[in-house]
């Protein structure tokens, strides 16, 4: 064990544990780097906005990895219900089933572009004012695929290209 | 179990049951064969290999945590991975004896270039065989993790053979797993393979831009191979140190093109959130986790289509598909399974 003990001491170096610390630094800079996209989202800094998807639907986000699930109280709620109406600075206004029709983006049209063009703002802010979510509260046999079906009609328009 | 785990695996070969845990049978069969490997090397190489064993997971586990935010593998993946790197340890020692006639030529060049195909031909058979979907629900993060381990696992076993044999050199004191001598910084194994394991996460991101994308895939396995050539061969000694400059660049260029592939605004349902659920503690969380990683899965695979021509669509829609879906199913399936089941379409 002496041998154990020996590389032990060579191994753990103030210099090894301020990589450590380093990392742990780095890996928390990320959850603030997700707090000032959040804070842009909702700024329109640059003339772009960032753009979650909903709330807490983040996949890089710490904060919303480790509360999400559990914030299902009424505030987490009620914000999701905000985010599904789009009437939240920041909330993505490109699902399917909120998606204008006959709406045509335009060809190779990225997300940034997508939530900056005013007439998809507009149109999407009246559709979503005359169509109310009406999604069913029970779940239904089928309603896998019409949510897919909804999403993939969504990615349609979202990277669409004209022919 | 998440879904995404669930499609990485193979046809099923049964399962064993402890209490109301099913794991599968051929996880167990991997991990004990891994691990008599490792008992193997333990009693050949004593206490030198824990010392190796330690200074490869002080170069692996911070690797891994500052992934945490953009990986989708699982933990259970790059086990497998590090086991299979051990293993391969020892099919380079038999194919040692054969290149052993060759003698200088052996250890100086054709030694190194078959131990860096080792090394990497687990990722690559994964990313072949995954190739009809789960590859394209990668990130350049999760290759890199998945190379670096594999990688970790064979330079374990032949860090705790030759500390056995020729004792401790120097090393860099804040990356363990390398060795100076005689001036020159010797890499090691894992870093080597992660080298590859990043040229090839972030040719699969940039897939579009063909001659970039090649460019970087053999790259970042040539130059694993130069520095491991020239390192047997005791010339070019910069190359070593430039090798830690160069995994430096990669590691921060995979988790920062994920970073901003996760961060781009994308089509998306209110199901692809995290249901509500009655879990608790560690289930909730890992329920979290799974869903997160999901949505990463999906964010990678629409990346991937959104920068395809028209005719490769095709050919990605299954990945798109199946990782939507895999999150909507579950989604549904766990926001009808809670007490408050209102809302299916709820957070």
């Amino acid at each position: 064990m002496p041998a154990v003990t020996t590389a032990a001491r060579r191994i753990v170096t103030w210099r090894l544990v301020a990589a450590l610390v380093a990392v742990g630094v780095a890996v928390a800079s990320m959850g603030l780097l997700d707090i000032l996209l959040q804070l842009v989202a909702t700024a329109d800094v640059l003339g772009f906005r960032y753009a979650p998807t909903t709330v807490c639907d983040n996949p890089v986000s710490l904060g919303c990895l480790l509360s999400d699930g559990g914030a299902a109280g009424a505030g987490a709620a009620a914000a999701a219900a905000a985010a599904r109406r789009n009437d939240q600075p920041g909330a993505a206004p490109h699902r399917a089933a909120d998606t204008p029709a006959g709406y045509n983006p335009p060809a190779r049209q990225t997300g940034f572009e997508a939530v900056n063009d005013p007439t998809f703002q507009a149109q999407q802010d009246q559709y979503t004012r005359d169509h109310p979510d009406t999604r069913p509260t029970v779940p239904q046999p089928g309603l896998a695929d019409q949510v897919a079906n909804n999403f993939w009609g969504s990615v349609r328009t979202y990277y669409g290209r004209q022919q | 179990m998440t879904q995404l785990e669930v499609n990485r695996r193979a046809p099923d070969w049964g399962t064993l049951n402890v209490g109301e845990t099913r794991i599968p049978l051929r996880l167990v069969v991997g991990v004990v064969g891994g691990l008599l490997w490792l008992l193997v090397m333990v009693v050949q190489t004593g206490g030198e290999a824990f010392t190796a064993l330690t200074t490869n997971l002080l170069y692996l586990l911070p690797l891994i945590l500052l992934g945490t935010l953009t990986r989708t593998v699982s933990l259970r993946i790059l086990l497998m991975l590090f086991l299979t790197g051990a293993f391969l340890m020892g099919v380079m020692l038999v194919a040692g004896i054969f290149l052993a006639p060759l003698g200088d030529q052996a250890s100086g060049l054709f030694g190194p270039l078959l131990e860096e195909i080792l090394k990497i031909a687990p990722v690559v058979y994964l990313l072949w065989r995954w190739r009809a979907r789960e590859t394209w629900w990668l990130g350049a993060t999760d290759v890199l993790l998945m190379a670096a381990v594999s990688g970790a696992g064979f330079g374990l076993v032949e860090d705790a053979h030759i500390r056995a044999k020729f004792g401790w050199p120097d090393q860099i004191s804040w990356l363990p797993v390398t060795e100076i001598i005689g001036g020159r910084v010797i890499p090691g194994h894992a870093i080597w393979t992660t080298i590859a394991g990043a040229g090839i996460g972030l040719a699969l991101m940039l897939r579009h831009l063909r001659p970039a994308a090649i460019a970087l895939a053999v790259g970042g396995f040539a130059w694993a191979a130069l520095d491991h050539v020239t390192n047997n061969m005791g010339t070019l000694e910069i190359l070593g140190t430039l090798s830690i400059v160069v995994l430096i660049v990669g590691v921060a260029a995979a988790i920062g093109i994920d970073y901003y592939v996760l961060a781009r605004p994308r089509p998306s349902v209110p199901e692809f959130s995290t249901p509500p659920s009655s879990a608790t503690g560690m289930e909730a969380f890992a329920t979290r986790w799974s869903f997160a990683a999901g949505r990463r899965a999906l964010a990678y695979a629409l990346w991937r289509f959104a920068n395809a021509s028209d005719a490769e669509r095709g050919g990605l829609e299954p990945a798109v598909d199946g990782a939507a879906r895999s999150l909507i199913e579950r989604h549904l399936a766990t926001a009808a399974a809670a007490p408050s089941a209102a809302p299916v379409s709820g957070v």
